[in-house]
């Protein structure tokens, strides 16, 4: 890079790319560290992806992020959808992933109990 | 950490030669060179050293003394199966070592041994950082989590029936 | 699995369901049905969602938010707000108690809300493999700021303005670490980040290079400018493959943008970056030996001065930070230092990233300002111990800290302040642990971890440590001597000020520190042979027998369960304890809290098989011979006087007579049992099973006198001169009162003296509304049985948290189906007295959560105006009691009115007169006072010259093997059989009902044997 123009021109561009996906498209974030892959977050992944491809899926895109901390609960993913707070599911198996993008996806639905949230207050 | 054992000798050398000369002119490049090699060959054996020293020009002392002091070189093979049970602070206080016992006493060795059929190999690791899911045990590239002794039999045993399914 | 737009939780759990949730649930039923909206949402019932204090409450998810102190008025609103038009109704949120504020969401939840992120600001939140992302959160842009608008020596003044110090170990400044590098002779310079996370239970660096990469290699590159140094190298484990995969990739990206490399941003500053992959040297972590193996040699230190910022990697002026330092240097330059400042302590700002792991319920990376109390990051973040087990210690520092034990919960954790409490801060592993640790174990674990790691060059180190785990060795083994400690002590000091490099200096640490706070530890398991968290193999034979307080042998009764042999199982616990049938009901069962079956499934239901078997020879008593050996068929001739009919005094009685010594019971009032027959309601042990226990015990040839009370009626010198012996049995009868006004209306009564009447058969009147006061077992009694006498309404009030309270988790489950509500933080401040003399109310104050006491737990501090007057015309009051220790002439006692005995022997301060159970120990458990009980008729024994010590150190060789096959499948335990609540809530007859044998044995071979080697 060239100089400090250079480099807000670039990063204007990657933020308007950021603002459409963000119109556009459901993201579903997944962590994916080495803890979250060996809890089997690798299968996970594998499964989100077949589902958002035998679905015929277009408007939804996997983002893979380090590990947020939240070892206990992993692996961990979280469905983020303009106009609505983002949703974390936590011990998610493919089985779970597969009708994570089914329901959610498809059919905007939440379903609370793999939620982190309904973890913990159920004490 | 990836296991790829090449058998042909030949294409072992080859291996050898071409990961010495990538390093060649780098300083300070023998323990990254060790490291390739052992991932390609899953050990260093003494021939290995010995090229070591004669293309980089490193006494073959110095090569095997870094070797020993470095707990992740092996001048042994590990086992088709290499286990690992991770001895961290974490995995420790949650059991590693009661996993460890079990592996043991199901695979009849030790910690650090491989069995005659060089098929199973028992390796206490240090921390794999995995410590919110102890305890942690690896064979090969698969993780295991949360482990509790009583299940390493059935571990182990499913290995066994996956092995022996593969070769008949 | 059905699909709905809400779920609404309403609680149904005991506190709620008086509380009126019965109506509330309706009306939100009703209301979603006028709605039209039965399809879309579900209503849920679901058990006791803890703040009870807070009830009637719902949760409506997937929001999260949660709403209490429900009305039915309010419910209609919430329904139109919330659920049709979709705007959750504010006006009916939860209240923080402490702010006032609003808490609407879950999101909220004390994981997430108490953490601060700087260093892992984009970790989970960003795809690290992908630098237009870093860039999209203001990536880089630190670098861009620094290298275009900053001089180095600007850059490094802003460094040393923030105050940030280095995450990896002492904390030293990292601005004057950058002073030094920058104004040292000699080129080139290197930017060294040590990545080489060496502490087990550490993983931050690991989660940084995973999830947010291009944050190091920005911090490297400024501080690359600022000390002016053009090639750096990151030194990282092997055990972290996809961390190493990451950065490769990062740095790539970095040169292709051209961020790293030459002519960064057009200002002619050149960086680059390399990676050097570790080979499992702990003592790579040292930073001298962390340059020798950049170097490609052997990671061994050297001695300092010089120190690498002088003489590095090649001789030349290098910085060294570790991961998480450099991964703070961007957010300092775009928020400038005096936001950093503002984060954290004065000596220590900013914030650490802590590894949570071990006996925690939410493991996991969290970031929190330097200066948080060590118990908020454990309790409230980490949501306590699992399984609600009892906090031991928590390590800090690794392998070269150490373990900060109940009492330093409330330690700010910064620099400063852990080294005051003998650790350090480390890279920031925190590692709990609960009572099944044994800190003897956990140092001799550190310890084999240094001496392992130990690179060998220095004596102190590589000799000195191994002298040391030799002998925690022996001590774990059992044969442990006189002056251990004081040898390890020496030796560690020894160490500490020899050794060559910080891996020597510092592995004694956890030794010291362990004797320092858990010194009591080491002495069992020296002296008395005894690790209590079951931990040390040689020391004990099965965990449930090591964790009872009387010994019994558990694996042996429970294979002669297995083998139909139920009057053997019965012998075989009356060898340690003859209260079969009561400790069948009422113990507190710790032998249960260790089973390693838990491990597998769920522990085993021991307790439940004692019962069996002694009721087994209940039903049989006619029959029932002893076949024990009785030594004392030939009479001693020497005469024992036990004074106090409880359990202490009958066990200790029960075994003297056996061994044949002539003994006399001497109980003050008209019947024998103590506690067990006076504050004990028949429900959980009928009096009936109780007196034919006692019966039994009664059958050894013990006499009774019963109506005498001695220091009263007669003293106890009189009894020292005509028996040889005395045993002091007499419990703690005296209530504690609350010590408020109002204590002395009708209405007001103990919880003892109210289950005393009901047990004498002289039942109690109770009123419309009963209060009880207290949390131990004593207080559920007492509400259960108030509800058994008619009450309306029975509730428990506790100044601390539910989950503190000491009574047994099965009592609170079932007072709650009883329908007894449970109300915590609440303290009473005075009892309301109508004109006539008669309770009508009781004024309280709500408590919060304040500071840790020394049990772990968070002391209750009254919060500033929120008194409220509760309705209630009878008030029981369950917080203790306390002994008579007076009138028992020289005999020495506590302030907290207890009697002071030898540890080992049990003998008072007079001659001759041994005390055990309560009097000496305070209101305890039943089992406690009958091995009390037993060790005082061994030492009395000795004391009279007999040699039963010997003859039971020879029993303990016991062969052991297996009967039949264990059940190895998972399988849960027995469920034990109760009446209904509607049965059983008015009446007094037992509520667990006795089972089928071949569920008994079903059970009792799920036992796993663990006695067996």
């Amino acid at each position: 890079m060239t100089s400090m123009e250079v480099y807000n021109r670039l990063k204007e561009n990657v933020l308007k790319t950021k603002r459409e996906y963000d119109e556009g498209y459901i993201s579903i974030v997944i962590q994916l560290g080495i803890c979250s892959q060996a809890a089997g977050a690798v299968e996970v992944v594998k499964a989100l992806e077949e589902a958002i491809f035998h679905q015929g899926i277009k408007n939804v895109v996997i983002t893979k992020t380090g590990c947020a901390g939240f070892c206990a609960y992993e692996p961990v993913v979280t469905i983020k959808r303009k106009g609505s707070k983002p949703v974390t599911y936590c011990r998610v198996t493919p089985d779970k992933a597969r009708i994570l993008v089914s329901e959610y996806a498809l059919k905007g639905r939440i379903i609370q109990s793999w939620t982190l949230m309904g973890k913990d207050v159920m004490l | 950490m990836e296991v790829r054992q090449v058998d042909n000798p030949d294409v072992q050398r080859q291996k050898v030669e071409d990961i010495i000369s990538a390093y060649r002119d780098k300083p300070g490049a023998l323990i990254p060179v060790l490291h390739e090699i052992q991932n390609a060959l899953g050990y260093l054996p003494r021939w290995v050293q010995y090229r070591v020293s004669n293309i980089m020009n490193i006494p073959v002392s110095e090569v095997n003394s870094i070797i020993s002091f470095y707990a992740l070189f092996s001048e042994k093979p590990k086992g088709e199966y290499a286990i690992g049970v991770c001895k961290g602070t974490a995995c420790y206080v949650r059991g590693a070592d009661k996993i460890i016992e079990k592996l043991e006493e199901e695979l009849g060795i030790e910690a650090g041994d491989t069995t005659p059929d060089g098929k199973f190999s028992i390796e206490v690791m240090r921390c794999l950082g995995a410590c919110g899911l102890g305890p942690v045990m690896v064979i090969n590239d698969d993780i295991y989590t949360r482990i509790k002794p009583d299940k390493v039999k059935d571990i182990i045993n499913a290995i066994r029936q996956k092995d022996g399914s593969e070769t008949t | 699995m059905e699909m709905y737009r809400n779920h609404v939780l309403v609680c149904g759990g005991g506190g709620c369901q008086s509380s009126g949730c019965q109506i509330i649930r309706d009306r939100l039923i009703e209301s979603i049905k006028d709605k039209g909206l039965e399809e879309e949402i579900k209503v849920i019932v679901t058990g006791c969602m803890g703040p009870c204090s807070l009830g009637p409450m719902m949760i409506v998810y997937p929001e999260g938010v949660f709403y209490c102190k429900l009305i039915p008025e309010y419910v209609d609103d919430i329904v139109e707000k919330h659920l049709y038009q979709g705007t959750p109704a504010e006006e009916y949120f939860y209240r923080d108690p402490y702010t006032g504020e609003a808490m609407a969401t879950v999101h909220e939840i004390p994981f997430f809300t108490r953490q601060k992120k700087i260093a892992l600001r984009n970790v989970g939140t960003i795809d690290p493999l992908n630098i237009d992302e870093y860039i999209a959160f203001n990536g880089y842009f630190a670098l861009g700021r620094v290298v275009t608008r900053f001089t180095p020596k600007e850059t490094i003044e802003i460094i040393k303005r923030s105050g940030l110090r280095g995450r990896g170990g002492a904390g030293f400044p990292a601005g004057l670490k950058w002073e030094f590098t920058a104004e040292a002779q000699g080129t080139p310079k290197y930017v060294v980040c040590n990545a080489d996370e060496g502490d087990p239970g550490a993983f931050m660096d690991r989660s940084i290079i995973e999830g947010d990469p291009h944050t190091l290699i920005e911090g490297m590159a400024i501080a690359g400018y600022a000390v002016g140094a053009n090639q750096g190298y990151v030194y990282i484990r092997a055990e972290y493959p996809m961390a190493v995969k990451h950065l490769e990739n990062a740095i790539r990206q970095a040169r292709e943008y051209g961020l790293l490399g030459s002519n960064i941003l057009g200002t002619g500053f050149d960086f680059d970056l390399e990676i050097r992959v570790g080979a499992g040297a702990f003592v790579c972590g040292e930073e001298t030996a962390l340059l020798a193996s950049v170097e490609g040699k052997r990671g061994e230190p050297r001695p300092k001065p010089p120190f690498p910022a002088q003489q590095g990697l090649w001789g030349k002026p290098t910085l060294l930070s570790n991961v998480e330092t450099y991964a703070n240097v961007p957010a300092i330059i775009l928020e400038g230092p005096e936001w950093f400042r503002s984060i954290g302590t004065g000596k220590s700002p900013g914030t650490k990233v802590f590894a949570l792991a071990g006996q925690v319920e939410n493991t996991g990376l969290v970031e929190v300002p330097m200066g948080t109390p060590l118990g908020d990051i454990i309790f409230d973040i980490g949501s306590g111990i699992i399984d609600k087990k009892e906090f031991k210690g928590a390590q800090t520092g690794g392998p070269s800290g150490g373990c900060i034990p109940a009492g330093g919960l409330n330690v700010p954790v910064d620099y400063e302040s852990l080294r005051d409490w003998g650790t350090i801060m480390g890279s920031g592993g925190l590692i709990v642990m609960d009572e099944n640790t044994c800190m003897v174990d956990l140092a001799k674990f550190f310890l084999e971890f240094c001496q392992d790691e130990s690179c060998g060059k220095c004596t102190p180190c590589r000799l000195g440590t191994k002298r040391m785990l030799e002998i925690l060795q022996r001590i774990s083994e059992g044969k442990g001597r006189e002056g251990d400690i004081e040898k390890l002590i020496e030796l560690g000091e020894d160490i500490m000020d020899t050794a060559l490099c910080g891996l020597g200096q510092t592995a004694p640490n956890p030794v010291l520190n362990t004797i320092r706070y858990f010194r009591q530890e080491y002495e069992e398991h020296i002296h008395h042979k005894y690790c209590r968290a079951s931990v040390c193999a040689s020391l004990f034979d099965a965990p449930c027998q090591n964790a009872c307080p009387a010994g019994v042998d558990v694996p042996q009764y429970i294979e002669y369960i297995q083998r139909g042999m139920y009057m053997e199982a019965v012998n075989s616990i009356r060898e340690m304890n003859p209260f079969p049938s009561v400790c069948g009901r009422v113990c507190t069962h710790p032998c249960e809290a260790r089973c390693r079956r838990a491990q597998l499934d769920e522990p085993l239901a021991i307790r439940s098989l004692k019962r069996f078997a002694a009721d087994y020879e209940l039903e049989h008593a006619d029959a029932f011979y002893f076949d024990l050996e009785r030594e004392g068929k030939t009479k001693k001739g020497k005469k024992v006087a036990v004074i106090g009919g409880g359990p202490a005094g009958l066990t200790a009685a029960y075994y003297l007579a056996i061994w044949g010594y002539d003994v006399t019971i001497f109980e003050a009032s008209q019947r024998l049992g103590g506690m067990l027959n006076y504050a004990i309601p028949p429900y959980r042990l009928p009096n009936d099973v109780l007196h034919k226990e006692i019966d039994i015990i009664l059958k050894s040839g013990v006499n009774v006198i019963t109506g005498i009370k001695v220091g009263a009626d007669i003293s106890l010198d009189v009894i020292r001169k005509s028996f040889d012996a005395v045993f002091m049995g007499i419990g703690t009868q005296q209530p504690v009162k609350l010590g408020v006004k109002g204590e002395d209306a009708e209405g007001v009564m103990t919880a003892l003296e109210f289950l005393r009447m009901i047990n004498e058969g002289n039942m109690p009147s109770v009123g419309r509304k009963v209060v009880v006061i207290g949390g131990g077992s004593t207080a559920f009694d007492a509400a259960r049985s108030a509800l058994r006498l008619g009450a309306e309404e029975v509730a428990i009030l506790y100044r601390r948290s539910r989950w503190d309270m000491p009574a047994l988790p099965e009592e609170k489950i079932h007072a709650a189906e009883e329908g007894v509500k449970i109300y915590d933080y609440i303290a009473p401040l005075e009892i309301i007295v109508d004109r006539h003399g008669r309770m009508e109310g009781l004024r309280c104050i709500r408590m919060a959560k304040g500071e840790f006491d020394s049990s772990a737990r968070r002391r209750p501090v009254p919060i500033k105006g929120s008194e409220f007057r509760m309705d209630a015309d009878t008030l029981l009051i369950a917080i203790g009691a306390q002994g008579e220790v007076e009138g028992f002439g020289e005999i020495k006692s506590t302030r907290w009115k207890t009697f002071e005995v030898n540890r080992e022997t049990l003998e008072t301060s007079l001659k001759g007169v041994f005390a055990g159970g309560d009097c000496v120990r305070g209101p305890d458990t039943v089992i406690q006072s009958i091995a009390d009980g037993r060790k005082a008729a061994l030492a009395i024994d000795r004391y009279l010259g007999g040699n039963r010590i010997e003859a039971e150190k020879a029993r303990r060789e016991r062969k052991r093997q297996y009967f039949a096959t264990i059940i190895e499948n998972e399988q849960s335990r027995l469920t034990i059989p109760v009446l209904e609540p509607e049965e059983r809530k008015r009446n007094f007859d037992e509520i667990e009902l006795p089972f089928d044998h071949r569920i008994c044995q079903q059970e009792a071979f799920r036992c796993l044997r663990c006695d067996v080697r």
